[in-house]
């Protein structure tokens, strides 16, 4: 045991000019990630400015109560785990088939475009997404009512009164808005893999299907778990924009539209307390953490080699 | 050699990039040192006071120059500077909560619509303790009734802005449609009488309905019914002109009324279609041929304000005396910051904004000659120096905002009188019973969140008139009271009861 530490402590000061490199990024991560988590104790505080911060009296689990107080708890929760489910499942999915498709395309000026194209909606605000949903929606002028619609002989449906399109609607706008970014990812990992085993699949008279089967998703598994796991932790957040803005804020559709930010806001736009915003914070890494813990554990069970840690 | 000069022009750019960021701070702190040392005449060293306001525009390029120009006389009068720290609206709490638990320096600060949240978060000075040494003359045109309408627990912690302290409510309408259709408006004196000019609308103007919704808010976002005692969870009805009951607003037959005649005029056609989600603001939509008027919260010379808003001629029809309530009075409010470092101080210069009109004009319309000139033969009708307009003019200010808008100049187009009768507004105006009375939610905090977020849900649809009453009412009213608000209530009735026994009002 102390040989090993001591040929680590070794190792350190042999390559202590790449060490020095790293430090940068570890003082960026400590003031950026862990120096802000002191302030979760304002959680359990009743924040007063005259008494300061500190000097603020403990209330202990007081401002998470709002939090389950009211009968919609139930469905806020379930909103927001299973909406982030799906979008993890499917932009998945999706992201690895466009990944694998514009890898096939041989054209490097086309691939470059395509790239591009599919990037493109990632870089615009969920405000400005917003508008465009509302453009295609909108009962009076909306691009689905006047112009889609009537080609079927159906009738104009009031899509901001009807909760039942909007979970559609949502995962829509979410694949269209992240699978791009994802995409890339997927892509340069897929790129990257050696061509020598096609080559040799080939010869062996792989087909296609079978080449991305046994070649280019088991080499591309680590990349898919960590990307995954990331998206686990972060399960218990809800896009903000997605839920707020892409629905105009409209009470009706709250029931297929309520995550846990857009009650948070709700709830606290008009009081501002800082102590109950904190606890909601707070609650939602918890839970975060917990479940990538959990996920890794459950990879790990599986198979040592993808788990994060 | 190349490539270690592009290396070393990157690391450049990107200081300077990092150094730009940091630049506005350090840019003030060399104000600071500069006023300081320019203005010690005296023994005592002057105090430069922070006074932080919420703006809608950009920062205006000549602020620095008007704040050159008030310090001159305040270093004379209270021996103190002033540094003004406009802030954009939407940023203005957020960075307020910001430099108060941070501990940044800042004196004074105006409130839109939060001063008993505020008050509850230890913000505030209690200004009340030393008002009467410093400011007294602000109690004098204030009026000893409103002045004791921000009183909490007997102390007061604001002065609000002197405006219009009242409301009266009411519809306001295209002047044009009214004269062509010759719509009566003396016989719209009620909620219901308004369909008179819906029906006119709707039968002669194709393409527009009656009303629009506020911005962003429902169609009743400002008409009121009812005293909402801070928060709209437990009020008094009838403006709280009758009696001290504290009820659920949402449950009373009143309300339920306004919801079914909304309900019946947007399936007649005489509300906008889509008024629960459009974005647009509502003086875009009646300017464009869309709607003809609002509901609306309304005070003197509103008619003109409006107009000049939309664009077009406007005219109101009033369905309700003007009535005072804790939360017309303290909506707009300046107050001394908790950490203040001189409170005194602070005060005697919120006491100028209310009774110096030279400091108050300088606030608010800037340097005359530069951003403004008087009308000729008047002495407080302005209007913009030739070449200068209201989209290029280099100063521009809130007058409701800073103190006394009596003293304030008043601008071309509008009715020069129009403060002097807002005064008479003030003074002939009823008192809620409950004027004065400011609820404490503290204990209740988990209740109010959690109903303030059904009221963001239901309201809006409800009061646009988009759902079926009988279906989502009741769903409504459930919620709420799930969420607590009989409990909000009942606190509310005690501390009501407790604060009129001591007042002496029943």
């Amino acid at each position: 045991m102390g040989n090993t530490l001591r040929s680590k402590w070794k190792t350190y000061y042999k390559y202590w000019p790449l060490m020095l490199l790293m430090l940068p990024g570890l003082i960026y991560l400590f003031i950026n990630n862990y120096l802000p988590m002191l302030g979760m104790f304002i959680a359990f505080k009743n924040v007063n400015f005259t008494q300061g911060i500190w000097g603020s009296d403990w209330v202990g689990f007081k401002n998470f109560e709002y939090l389950f107080k009211t009968s919609d708890a139930y469905i806020i929760t379930r909103n927001t785990i299973l909406y982030n489910a799906v979008f993890i499942v499917l932009g998945t999915i999706l992201a690895i088939i466009f990944a694998i498709l514009l890898n096939e395309v041989r054209k490097k000026i086309l691939s470059r475009f395509y790239q591009s194209i599919i990037v493109l909606p990632h870089l615009i605000s969920y405000v400005v997404v917003g508008y465009l949903a509302y453009a295609a929606f909108s009962m009076e002028s909306g691009f689905m009512n006047k112009t889609i619609l009537p080609l079927f002989g159906i009738d104009p449906i009031s899509w901001y009164t009807e909760p039942k399109y909007w979970p559609y609607i949502l995962t829509l706008v979410n694949l269209w808005k992240s699978v791009g970014f994802s995409c890339i990812i997927y892509l340069a990992s897929i790129i990257s893999i050696d061509h020598e085993y096609y080559e040799a699949a080939k010869l062996d008279g792989a087909s296609k299907w079978q080449q991305i089967r046994a070649i280019t998703i088991p080499l591309i598994t680590p990349v898919i778990v960590m990307l995954t796991l990331l998206s686990i932790g972060r399960i218990f957040y809800s896009d903000f924009g997605l839920f707020y803005q892409v629905p105009m804020n409209t009470g009706m559709l709250s029931d297929a539209t309520n995550v846990i930010d857009t009650y948070v806001y709700r709830s606290l736009m008009v009081m501002g307390d800082i102590g109950m915003a904190s606890a909601a914070g707070v609650y939602q890494s918890i839970v975060g953490f917990i479940l990538v813990l959990s996920a890794n554990f459950i990879v790990r069970k599986i198979n040592r080699e993808n788990a994060l840690f | 050699m190349k490539k270690k000069a592009s290396w070393l022009t990157m690391l450049l750019a990107t200081m300077l990039v990092l150094a730009a960021c940091s630049g506005n701070g350090a840019n003030g702190n060399n104000q600071t040192q500069e006023t300081n040392t320019g203005g010690a005449g005296e023994g005592e060293k002057p105090y430069e006071i922070v006074y932080a306001y919420p703006t809608f525009e950009s920062v205006p390029t000549d602020l620095q120059l008007v704040q050159d120009e008030i310090n001159k006389i305040t270093l004379e009068k209270i021996n103190a500077t002033v540094k003004l720290l406009p802030i954009s609206n939407s940023a203005f709490t957020n960075q307020i909560n910001l430099m108060l638990s941070g501990g940044e320096k800042l004196d004074a600060f105006v409130m839109l619509g939060d001063y008993s949240t505020q008050i509850s978060r230890g913000a505030l000075y209690p200004i009340g303790n030393i008002m009467e040494e410093n400011a007294q003359a602000t109690i004098d045109v204030l009026g000893e009734n409103y002045y004791n309408a921000t009183k909490v627990d007997g102390v007061s912690y604001g002065i609000p802005s002197i405006r219009d302290l009242a409301q009266d409510y009411g519809f306001v309408v295209r002047k044009d449609l009214v004269e062509k259709h010759n719509i009566d408006l003396s016989q719209v004196t009620t909620f219901d009488d308004v369909e008179i000019i819906f029906k006119a609308i709707k039968e002669n103007e194709p393409g527009m309905v009656g009303a629009a919704n506020l911005s962003n808010g429902s169609i009743l976002s400002t008409y009121a019914i009812h005293d909402p005692l801070g928060n709209n969870l437990g009020v008094l009805m009838n403006n709280g002109l009758d009696n001290l009951e504290v009820v659920n607003l949402f449950a009373t037959e009143e309300y339920e009324h306004i919801l079914r005649k909304l309900r019946e005029w947007y399936v007649a056609g005489y509300l906008l279609q889509d008024a629960a989600t459009t974005p647009e603001f509502t003086n875009v939509i009646v300017k464009s041929g869309k709607a003809a008027g609002w509901f609306s919260a309304m005070k003197p010379g509103f008619e003109e304000q409006e107009s000049r808003n939309v664009g077009l001629e406007m005219v109101a029809a009033r369905t309700g005396e003007a009535v005072a309530k804790t939360d017309t009075v303290t909506n707009v409010a300046l107050g001394v910051a908790a950490k203040s470092e001189n409170p005194a101080k602070t005060l005697q210069f919120l006491n100028l904004l209310y009774t110096d009109q030279e400091i108050i004009n300088l606030i608010d319309w800037g340097i005359e000659g530069k951003h403004y000139v008087k009308v000729e033969g008047s002495d407080n009708v302005i209007k913009y120096p030739e070449g200068v307009t209201g989209d290029n003019v280099a100063y521009k200010n809130y007058s409701w905002m800073h103190g006394n808008q009596f003293l304030s100049y008043v601008f071309e187009g509008d009715d020069p009188e129009v403060y002097k009768e807002m005064e008479q507004f003030n003074k002939s105006a009823a008192a809620s019973k409950a004027l004065g009375f400011s609820f404490n939610g503290d204990e209740l905090k988990n209740e109010i969140a959690a109903c303030n977020a059904v009221l963001e849900q239901y309201r809006r649809v409800l009061e646009s008139g988009v759902v079926d009453v009988d279906k989502t009412l009741p769903d409504f009213l459930k919620k709420l009271e799930d969420a607590g608000i009989n409990k909000i209530i009942e606190e509310k009735q005690k501390q009501l009861d407790a604060w009129a026994a001591a007042n002496g009002v029943s």
